[in-house]
């Protein structure tokens, strides 16, 4: 809302001569700012966004926008240049500042947009992005995790890495080889951390320095590490899925600077890749199919009894926790052949409410 | 070996037996073999593809022709690309594609691709609507699609060559002979496609989607006795593709070449106990995706007798055998080998006003309980004069689908205890013809499918598949055509249009937003006219393809849905003759109109585009006629 500076001189001439006019137009103001956007920077710029990968092969991944403080859902929120949708299966977006960067999986893309109108700016587009993952943006450059190239004649990723884009011209500065099947990249404080899931085949997370782009070096795990979340202490944490079948998924916490591994936790579960912290970030929040777990900070020992059981979901594909409400938000793909669903719970497990999402809800993102 | 040598003699044996029961009709010899498989179909529509549209567009597939002539929805991934059948409702696994008596679906993924069956290999193309597996076997639940090379060359030498946009050339050499009781003919094509046709959504040119696909067709006869023929058919088929990618990828590298060998060789006699045929044949099917490759090899032997019985009842036994090799690299380390054997007897008889038929198929396949199949129709002519002729025609059949070997042997998850997928038809309509010239048709259909086979993912995140789901289709089909003109000028006009509910009624729980929504890919709407004239040695044809709109999600949800279009192609056509020399020019524009329109979600459709074409024709010497096969 505009108001021009009045003098106390002016709005005594005004109250003289337009005593009941005046009182006419703060309520014109008045209604007018209620008329006014919400959002004035986009209509984007606050709730959720529901990252979809589309239907398997046919270019028909989407976002949703889910407005957290009205309920409204809309679908299919932003177009690349062919018009209909967001591309072949779309795998991640990451705000940063007034800019979103959407990982394109499919098409080997990273489309930036804008971060609150979701209205296209620039493409990234190299020879070099073979299947990327996420992105992470640390000052004016982008880095970005790549599954690379598979094995000839089969399905085996031979040769991950994280590339680094410098964003003022959109041109890639360096590859940074890592152990295969790099995913979920967090940005420490002083150095990034890429984990290297394929599927429960790598152990690792590599350590990048940002001011040189120089691989530090691959801290151990345990198989399959996936999402990570910085708590209140500044501490790293690593959820590692584990093998496969064998329930022995585990959490780390590693110290961000020293990369000294602090302390490991058997879950004697096979959890989701997704981690998430509550506001606080004294809880992690974790998952295992419908089963949703919550674990201090300051733990040593997995939790032996659930947080809730998600009922209603049939294929937990992502989750995310709300940083402003503390609502755990699981989506659910069904049969990757059909439209999925959205369930919200609040941090004790009560339904809050749910909505459709777009084909294989594949990440929850919160702005 | 044995197994072989023992169904032959069993058959023999029951022909003996059935000439006990009366006295036969011999057949016309030398002209006329067996009768053909629609006498067996009262009640069905058996309709050949309009030979107009064929010879015109005969290096197209199959999967751009049919949808201009029948209510036919392909799924096509692109230009040129893999094509899919759907017909009233069903999934492309669920029409019988047969050549030559050959059932030619894959027998590892159980549907035909269509973008590798071209019209020029064919000299017969029928499209037989509803169920049919009493006659057809496996698969034939939506209709089942009639091939035959039978090598019927007209003309001793025929040679034709297209060129078209987007870099696109074809070539067909046809050539025939006859020396006394021998003939052969042989048909080579050769089709090539740059395939960077401008995408309308994108202003850019479609990247690799470049596509070559040649093949050679061969028939030897020879007429052992004046009644005693034996036949040889090879059909071999290569085509290499770059795969079109979806709208915007640019990146993609995925290629896939098919080779197909096909291979039948058939002894017919005919004499006072009946026709006797014996049939063997090969089939090898290989598909090399991205360097990893598959490949089925087939073993067929078959065996019929047909009767004439004096008072005009047909008989037909039959037996087929079927021995299959899967080597396919997901399958584990051992190939695994399956037999399946058909046997069937068809019945049929034409009385006054009403012609019926009764058939019956009861398969066998290894580890499977397979059901017995028949197929019962009935037409009944409830008019005629020199004016009117109205029909009235009704079906009912049970058919069904055996599993794929990839349901059966996929490593770790495939089942050997999964049935086959069961479906019970019906079917009934009307259809009268005035003056020879005017024809209108209706028919209502229904099919109830069961037991239809889904991969279901596990608790586990692993997919198995099971008999899970049950589909309820139902729907009407009409067409009305009128032909007119005289002399020089001919005049046809012909539209068809079907109306299609096909909903899933029951599926497994991870599933449930389909249940009461459309099939994927299965419009409402489909339909599909012609409007075509000849004057003198000129023709001119407009073809017209319609489909409503599609969902691509099981929850039928608009925001994937794909948009309905019309789809028109004109083509201008000039012949000369000059004594034993034809010469036909053609000009063919497709997409008429230039129609954006999608037929598999983020494939993009070539605009308007061009073809020219040009075949010369050396006819027999006159005098010499025509040899009927």
């Amino acid at each position: 809302m505009n108001l021009q500076k009045t003098t106390s001189h002016d709005i005594s001439v005004i109250a003289r001569f337009f005593s009941g006019s005046f009182v006419l137009s703060l309520l014109i103001l008045f209604l007018q700012s209620c008329d006014e956007e919400p959002n004035p920077k986009g209509k984007y710029e606050s709730g959720a966004i529901i990252v979809n990968e589309g239907g398997f092969g046919s270019a028909n991944g989407t976002l949703t926008y889910f407005d957290v403080a009205t309920g409204g859902v809309e679908q299919n929120i932003f177009r690349n240049e062919g018009g209909a949708f967001a591309g072949d299966v779309v795998q991640s977006v990451t705000f940063s500042g007034d800019r979103g960067y959407v990982v394109i999986n499919g098409d080997n893309k990273v489309e930036i947009v804008n971060s609150h109108t979701l209205e296209s700016l620039e493409t990234i587009e190299s020879s070099d992005l073979d299947k990327p993952r996420y992105v992470e943006v640390i000052g004016d450059k982008a880095y970005i995790s790549v599954w690379g190239p598979y094995e000839d004649g089969g399905y085996a990723l031979i040769n991950s890495y994280v590339l680094v884009v410098d964003l003022t011209n959109n041109t890639v500065i360096k590859k940074i080889e890592t152990d295969e099947g790099t995913e979920n990249l967090l940005f420490g404080g002083t150095y990034l951390f890429a984990s290297n899931h394929n599927f429960g085949g790598s152990n690792s997370v590599a350590v990048i320095d940002p001011t040189g782009n120089t691989l530090v070096k691959h801290i151990e795990l345990a198989s399959g590490p996936a999402g990570s979340v910085l708590d209140a202490n500044g501490k790293l944490w690593v959820i590692c899925t584990g093998d496969f079948g064998a329930s022995n998924g585990q959490l780390f916490r590693i110290h961000p600077s020293t990369l000294a591994i602090e302390e490991s936790i058997d879950l004697n579960v096979n959890p989701d890749m997704d981690l998430g912290i509550t506001p606080d970030k004294s809880n992690l929040i974790y998952s295992a199919g419908s089963s949703i777990y919550s674990i201090s900070i300051s733990a040593t020992v997995a939790p032996t009894d659930e947080l809730f059981e998600a009922t209603d979901v049939v294929y937990n594909y992502a989750m995310g926790v709300d940083p402003d409400s503390g609502n755990i938000w699981i989506a659910d793909a069904l049969n990757f052949a059909t439209e999925g669903k959205v369930y919200v719970y609040s941090n004790a497990g009560d339904p809050v409410t749910s909505f459709t999402a777009g084909i294989s809800p594949t990440q929850v993102v919160f702005k | 070996m044995f197994l072989r040598l023992g169904i032959s003699v069993l058959l023999i044996i029951t022909a003996f037996f059935a000439k006990a029961q009366g006295d036969s009709i011999v057949l016309k010899p030398v002209y006329v073999y067996g009768l053909p498989v629609e006498t067996y179909l009262a009640g069905s529509q058996v309709v050949p593809l309009d030979t107009a549209l064929k010879t015109q567009q005969e290096s197209r597939h199959l999967g751009e022709l049919l949808s201009f002539q029948f209510p036919i929805y392909f799924r096509n991934y692109g230009n040129g690309m893999l094509s899919g059948i759907s017909m009233r409702g069903s999934s492309p696994q669920q029409v019988a594609v047969r050549w030559n008596g050959i059932n030619i679906n894959s027998f590892s993924l159980g549907q035909a691709d269509f973008s590798i069956l071209p019209a020029v290999a064919f000299d017969e193309v029928k499209v037989h609507t509803g169920g049919g597996s009493a006659l057809f076997g496996s698969g034939a639940l939506g209709g089942s699609v009639l091939l035959s090379s039978s090598g019927r060359s007209p003309v001793p030498v025929s040679v034709s060559q297209e060129v078209g946009s987007f870099g696109r050339y074809f070539t067909s050499l046809q050539a025939g002979f006859t020396q006394g009781r021998f003939s052969s003919s042989s048909s080579f094509y050769h089709l090539q496609s740059e395939n960077d046709f401008p995408v309308e959504d994108t202003g850019q040119r479609q990247s690799h989607a470049a596509f070559m696909q040649q093949g050679f067709v061969q028939r030897f006869e020879f007429d052992i006795a004046s009644a005693k023929k034996l036949a040889l058919n090879y059909w071999y088929h290569d085509a290499d593709r770059e795969i079109q990618p979806t709208i915007g990828n640019t990146t993609s590298t995925d290629e896939q070449s098919d080779r197909n060998h096909r291979l039948s060789v058939s002894y017919e006699q005919n004499n006072t106990l009946g026709l006797l045929s014996f049939g063997g044949g090969i089939v090898n099917d290989r598909i090399v995706y991205n360097g990893v490759k598959s490949e089925v090899f087939r073993w067929i032997a078959s065996a019929g007798h047909q009767y004439t019985f004096s008072n005009g009842l047909n008989l037909s036994f039959r037996s087929e055998w079927n021995h299959i090799i899967g080597k396919i690299e997901e399958y584990g380390l051992e190939e695994p080998a399956e037999d399946r054997i058909d046997l069937s007897a068809s019945l049929q008889k034409t009385f006054k006003k009403i012609s019926a038929s009764a058939n019956i198929r009861k398969p066998f396949i290894t580890d499977i309980e397979a059901p017995l199949l028949p197929y019962l129709g009935v037409d009944i002519l409830l008019l005629e004069n020199s004016i009117h002729r109205l029909n009235l025609n009704a079906n009912v059949s049970r058919n069904f689908r055996a599993p794929t070997l990839n349901d059966r042997y996929w490593k770790d998850v495939g089942r050997m205890d999964l049935q086959p997928e069961t479906s019970h038809a019906a079917e009934a309509g009307v259809d009268w013809k005035m003056h020879k010239k005017y024809s209108i048709a209706a028919s209502f259909f229904g099919q109830q499918v069961d037991d239809w086979i889904q991969w279901v993912p596990g608790a586990d995140g692993i997919y198995r598949p099971q008999n899970v789901k049950e589909v309820s289709t139902s729907g009407i089909e009409t067409s009305a055509e009128v032909n007119a003109g005289s002399g020089s000028f001919l005049f046809r006009a012909r539209a068809t249009y079907q109306y299609t509910r096909s909903v899933t009624k029951e599926t497994h729980d991870a599933d449930q937003e389909s249940i009461g929504n459309q099939l994927i890919y299965t419009p409402l709407h489909t339909g599909a006219a012609n409007l075509g004239g000849v004057y003198k040695t000129w023709s001119m044809n407009f073809y017209l393809q319609y489909s409503g709109k599609r969902y691509t999600d099981a929850s039928n949800s608009p925001v994937y849905a794909l948009d309905p279009f019309a789809l028109v192609d004109f083509s201008i056509g000039k012949s000369w003759l000059q004594k034993r020399h034809r010469l036909d020019f053609y000009i063919l524009v497709k997409n008429l109109f230039d129609t954006t329109y999608q037929l598999y979600s983020g494939r993009a459709m070539p605009g308007r585009n061009f073809n020219f074409k040009i075949t010369y024709q050396l006819k027999h010497k006159t005098n010499e006629s025509t040899k009927d096969h």
